[in-house]
């Protein structure tokens, strides 16, 4: 029991050692009227101490794991076991799950195929505003009893409640992918490349050959990156006499590679309907920072400040662009009401304000 | 509460005459959903055309206090889509692709769109809506969002939850929202994804995004034939511990195959314990070392017998006798029970072992389906309610079974829901603290408690239990 602790000193995080230690924690918040864990709150917490993973068996294709455990370390552990979660994130997969779903950091190269976060959190064990453990879910790969609250709280800063225990859902780790690395020194003929992909115009039907794909670069080199099935003679046919490649990288992969990692947090991130990426692209040929676009789920992430003629093109076809982690801005979004209903969500959930506000009051 | 006259005025008044109905032959229509073992007729029988008609009449009803239910075809299995007295709001009519944006996949549908239906207009561009209830082509869009619908073709592509993008819901209140929207790229709290499987408890949805993804280039379809049921259940798990994910993995037993056959003639062995309906979303290289792997697998664990559609008329013929399982036991039972639970996937074997054994202790005969790949059973409980105590027993051995998978580790329901059906048994799967967690936030969100009550939740003495197993009065026409 910890009860004997102080709070520690301002800008350090408290440190639980266990879901228990981190209840009392809330426990003595609610006693003491102050404020812990969400984005805003007195007392922040450091969740990496609550690694606990459950007993797993392969077979069952879910991993019930603290949420200290960090991304990387989650799919290494099942990796071992010939499985695989479809998540993944640019920033580096060294933060906590805690972090990676608090924020929900999984937009990624994966998410056209296998969506974010949301699809493959199974259930949650959280600590409630009065120190409780609170389950929802369940431990198999398909549930329908009880309200799943986790698209609620994954993303929302640790602020309805301090999750501590997740359970997700995996699938086999594929085998037989390559990654594919076509290089150019503007994106428009890459971005070509990809829409022969997804609508190839011998029978104008949409597919879908990439299992990740991604758009990435800045003046002068753009990259078209992705991981398929497809054998290298139909890679070759996708390209065929595109102008303006510059070179092209096929290598066989062992499981999955992770999306390679930025060297900076982005900014903005921008969300687009992926038939709009149009012609604005091309106003990004002498852009001196990078830039990151999913054109298959319609992303781009702006790192470095300035303006940018592709976040103004987004803007301008009714897309929205807004500073990273700062979902709530959603709010300012004519059309999407669910900011309006986190606030009263977290009035239900946390009306003394246990965990800080869910946002600034703007 | 009765209903009074200014209420069904005032509903005429929102919707016009004819599209009100109070007669009792047509409300007696209404009386249950797939579960029939549950009934409760509604008073009054509404069919809005549109958002602004269901916030209408959702603000009437609570201005009445009179409690309301949202209903889409009615084939839900868990007794969700009734009512005792109050309002039924029937979308069916509400029916319209509103948008279809193929370079974008997503459609924008109304609630009363059939699931099919939709496949149906998309499939010429390339594109599906993923999740296929074996009910798809009665089932809507509206109860599939509710019921957080899944399907044999959701092992690989995963449940209605990962397939909506964006609702329109007129909340409980009567206030219409908007939650997410056409994009892909979702991250951050979903209030919409939330609402996904929320049974109808929270909102009425009246507009759905759904995401469409491209249709398989092509398709292998096997069929595998054992002797022994352990032997197809052990072989599921040898399939995907040997890293192949099909995108379909069914189970059907001897009982089932039977009665299809006696239905249809589709060619199930009728011989066999058991038999394996295996699809994979590819007919390339990969997929015949695939086929030929899983083959190996299911030969290893008992196959006596192992085969390939050759043609897509074969295919189709060997879904046919999957999705008519359930339409085919009249064959062989004046009624049956259709249990949902699911299993981690390692117990599978124990599960189909314990529901025979359960099924023998109640005396009952159990037809088993599975959604294999995703631990999921169905076993169809068969029974005559002609005797006494034919109904009671069903429910008992259900009921069993349904610990049997918690006991397991499992989950009370995999896509029917809990409705009216599982409610007490909730208690069973959560802690009074995760009981009470969700309860303060259906409290919180629909405070009138009118909308879709005493289903979800456990409720006691709360609420007036619906006629158990009521007969419907002589000469009803159904
Ligand atoms: C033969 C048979 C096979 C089946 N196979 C499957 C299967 O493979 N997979 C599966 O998942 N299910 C299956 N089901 C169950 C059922 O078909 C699904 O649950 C389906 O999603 C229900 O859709 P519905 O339109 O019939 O909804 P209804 O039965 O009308 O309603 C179901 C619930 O949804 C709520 N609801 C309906 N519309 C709305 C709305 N617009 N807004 C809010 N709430 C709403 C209702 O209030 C109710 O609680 C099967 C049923 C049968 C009879």
């Amino acid at each position: 029991m910890t009860m004997a602790r102080t709070w520690p000193h301002a800008g350090q995080p408290v440190i639980p050692d266990s879901s228990g230690d981190l209840a009392a924690w809330v426990q003595r918040a609610r006693e003491q009227k102050v404020s812990i864990g969400g984005p805003l709150a007195e007392h922040s917490i450091d969740f990496s101490a609550l690694r606990q993973t459950s007993p797993f068996n392969p077979a069952d294709m879910v991993l019930t794991t603290g949420v200290g455990q960090t991304l990387d370390q989650v799919k290494a552990h099942v990796a071992a076991e010939g499985l695989w979660l479809p998540l993944d994130t640019p920033m580096g997969g060294f933060m906590p799950l805690a972090d990676y779903l608090g924020n929900d950091l999984s937009l990624s190269w994966l998410s056209h195929r296998y969506g974010t976060a949301r699809d493959w959190v199974m259930g949650m064990t959280a600590i409630d505003d009065s120190g409780s453990p609170v389950t929802w879910g369940a431990k198999v790969v398909k549930n329908v009893a009880g309200y799943l609250l986790s698209p609620l709280y994954i993303g929302s800063r640790h602020a309805l409640g301090l999750m501590v225990e997740v359970s997700l859902r995996l699938i086999p780790l594929p085998t037989g992918l390559c990654r594919v690395n076509i290089a150019a020194s503007t994106p428009e003929p890459l971005l070509n490349i990809w829409r022969g992909t997804v609508r190839p115009r011998s029978s104008g039907l949409q597919t879908d050959p990439w299992e990740a794909i991604r758009l990435k670069g800045q003046a002068g080199e753009w990259q078209l990156e992705g991981l398929t099935y497809a054998p290298r003679g139909e890679i070759d046919g996708w390209i065929g006499l595109t102008e303006g490649v510059r070179g092209v990288e096929v290598t066989p992969c062992e499981g999955v590679p992770n999306e390679p990692v930025t060297t900076s947090q982005p900014v903005r991130i921008g969300r687009f309907l992926p038939a709009n990426l149009g012609q604005a692209i091309a106003l990004e040929t002498g852009r001196e920072k990078e830039l990151i676009i999913y054109p298959a789920t319609g992303a781009a992430l702006f790192f470095g400040a300035g303006a940018s003629p592709l976040a103004a093109s987004i803007e301008a076809s009714g897309g929205q662009v807004v500073e990273a982690g700062d979902w709530q801005r959603k709010s300012s979004v004519p059309g999407d009401d669910t900011a309006l209903y986190m606030q009263k969500v977290k009035s239900i959930l946390d009306p003394d304000s246990i965990f800080g506000p869910l946002w600034e009051a703007s | 509460m009765p209903l009074n006259d200014s209420l069904t005025r005032r509903f005429r008044k929102i919707v016009g005459r004819p599209n009100v109905d109070t007669g009792t032959a047509e409300l007696l229509t209404f009386a249950s959903d797939g579960l029939t073992l549950h009934q409760a007729a509604p008073e009054c029988v509404v069919y809005p055309q549109s958002t602004g008609e269901v916030a209408a009449i959702v603000k009437a009803c609570n201005r009445a206090g009179v409690p309301f239910v949202a209903r889409g075809a009615g084939t839900g299995l868990s007794g969700g889509a009734i009512i005792d007295g109050g309002v039924i709001i029937q979308l069916s009519r509400m029916n319209q692709i509103i948008y279809l944006s193929a370079d974008n996949r997503f459609a924008i549908v109304q609630p009363g769109v059939v699931n099919s239906y939709l496949s149906l207009q998309t499939r010429p561009y390339g594109l599906e809506f993923a999740p296929d209830p074996s009910s798809q082509a009665a089932c809507t869009i509206g109860g599939n969002v509710a019921e957080n619908a899944g399907g044999p073709h959701t092992l690989k592509q995963g449940v209605t939850l990962n397939h909506v993008l964006g609702q329109t819901v007129v909340m409980a209140d009567g206030q219409v929202a908007t939650f997410g929207g056409p994009y892909l790229a979702q991250t951050g709290p979903s209030f919409s994804s939330f609402l996904v499987g929320s049974e109808g408890t929270l909102g009425i949805t009246t507009e759905v995004t759904v995401r469409l993804v491209p249709v398989a280039a092509g398709i292998t379809t096997m069929l595998a034939t054992f002797a022994d049921p352990a032997g197809a259940t052990d072989s599921v798990t040898a399939i995907l511990a040997a890293r192949i994910l099909p995108s379909a993995l069914e189970f059907i037993d001897q009982l089932c195959i039977q009665a299809v056959e006696a239905h249809l003639k589709v060619g199930f062995p009728t011989d066999a314990g058991a038999i394996l309906l295996i699809e994979l979303d590819t007919d390339d290289e990969r997929s015949k070392g695939q086929a030929e792997t899983i083959e190996a697998l299911c030969r290893e664990h008992g196959a006596i017998d192992f085969t390939l559609a050759q043609s897509e008329e074969e295919r189709q013929k060997l879904w046919l006798g999957r999705k008519h399982v359930a339409g085919a036991m009249g064959k062989i039972s004046p009624a049956y029970y259709t249990n949902d639970g699911v299993v981690p996937r390692s117990r599978l074997t124990d599960i189909l072992q314990a529901v025979y054994r359960i099924a023998g202790i109640h005396k009952l005969k159990v037809a088993n389906i599975a959604h294999a790949g995703d631990g999921n059973i169905h076993p169809l409980i068969l029974f005559d309610p002609d005797t006494p105590d034919g109904a009671d027993r069903a429910l008992a051995c259900s009921e069993d079974i349904l610990a049997a998978c918690l006991e397991m580790g499992g989950s009370l329901s995999g896509e029917h829901g809990i409705g009216l059906e599982k409610r007490e048994m909730m208690a069973r799967m959560y802690s009074g603290a995760d009981l009470a967690h969700m309860r303060r936030l259906r409290n919180g969100l629909s405070p009138l408690g009118l909308l879709n009550p005493c289903k979800l939740l456990p409720e006691g003495a709360r609420c007036g239990e619906v006629k158990n197993g009521a007969t419907l009065p002589e000469g009803t026409w159904l």
